[in-house]
């Protein structure tokens, strides 16, 4: 059992551009990877249009948690530019 | 949430620019079961995840994961050398919090507050986790090189 819900990932790069600063994202041939402080995050999908087309790209919560947790971003910043964390 | 430290062995073939290898990997990862459903996280190696409505189908979707970014990895490197440095990378880039869950998971098995799953259990005292590429030359190709798992264990 899941507590449901998809964020776009429209949404958690504007969170990313908010709550990690410096951080680099790059497209690779299958996934985008996140780099900040130090960690690769190697799961973001690509834009269903293209590398870096993210409009209609939807992405689970629980993946999202694991994301911030992974790179160690602020949980209060992330919750307050993504109302799904709350 | 319950926690599972989990011990991993894949083996894969890899196509890069110019080489085939054969990439074999000893990690370590740890499974969550919780309100968001079941993960099972990479430790060493890190950065990647995987979910299902199961353990095993989180393992099953991991194990494709990591496959997925062998396949990045060899996509994003133009020479042999160039790709074993970025399988250290992979190997070493583990996150220092869920490397302390990890270790407390550990510490949860070997007090038996964990059901086992039945999975094998394996002390990981002296684990060390590993990952290295053979380059693969087709005259010297055997059928021992075809790429097998090892079966995953509950770390104790």
């Amino acid at each position: 059992v899941t507590s449901g819900g998809q964020i776009k990932l429209k949404k958690i790069l504007a969170m990313l551009d908010a709550c990690a600063p410096g951080y680099r994202i790059v497209a690779k041939e299958h996934r985008q990877w996140v780099t900040y402080q130090g960690h690769t995050y190697r799961r973001l999908p690509l834009g269903a249009h293209g590398k870096r087309s993210p409009s209609s790209v939807e992405i689970e919560v629980g993946q999202v948690r694991r994301l911030i947790r992974y790179l160690a971003i602020d949980p209060e910043c992330a919750s307050k530019h993504l109302a799904q964390l709350r | 949430m319950t926690r599972y430290p989990i011990l991993f062995g894949y083996r894969d073939f890899v196509a890069g620019n110019g080489f085939v290898a054969v990439v074999s990997v000893s990690g370590r990862a740890l499974i969550e079961d919780d309100h968001d459903g079941v993960w099972m996280i990479g430790i060493n190696p890190g950065g990647f995840d995987a979910q299902g409505s199961s353990h095993q189908l989180a393992a099953t979707a991991f194990r494709e994961e990591y496959r997925t970014v062998l396949y990045d990895i060899a996509s994003s490197t133009t020479d042999f050398a160039t790709f074993q440095a970025m399988l250290q990378d992979f190997l070493q880039d583990a996150q220092p919090t869920l490397v302390a869950d990890w270790d407390q998971a550990v510490e949860a098995v070997r007090r038996k507050e964990v059901d086992p799953m039945g999975l094998r259990q394996r002390n990981s005292s002296d684990f060390k986790p590993s990952i290295r590429a053979m380059q693969l030359e087709t005259a010297s190709a055997k059928p021992k090189d075809n790429p097998v798992d090892e079966p995953e264990t509950l770390a104790a």
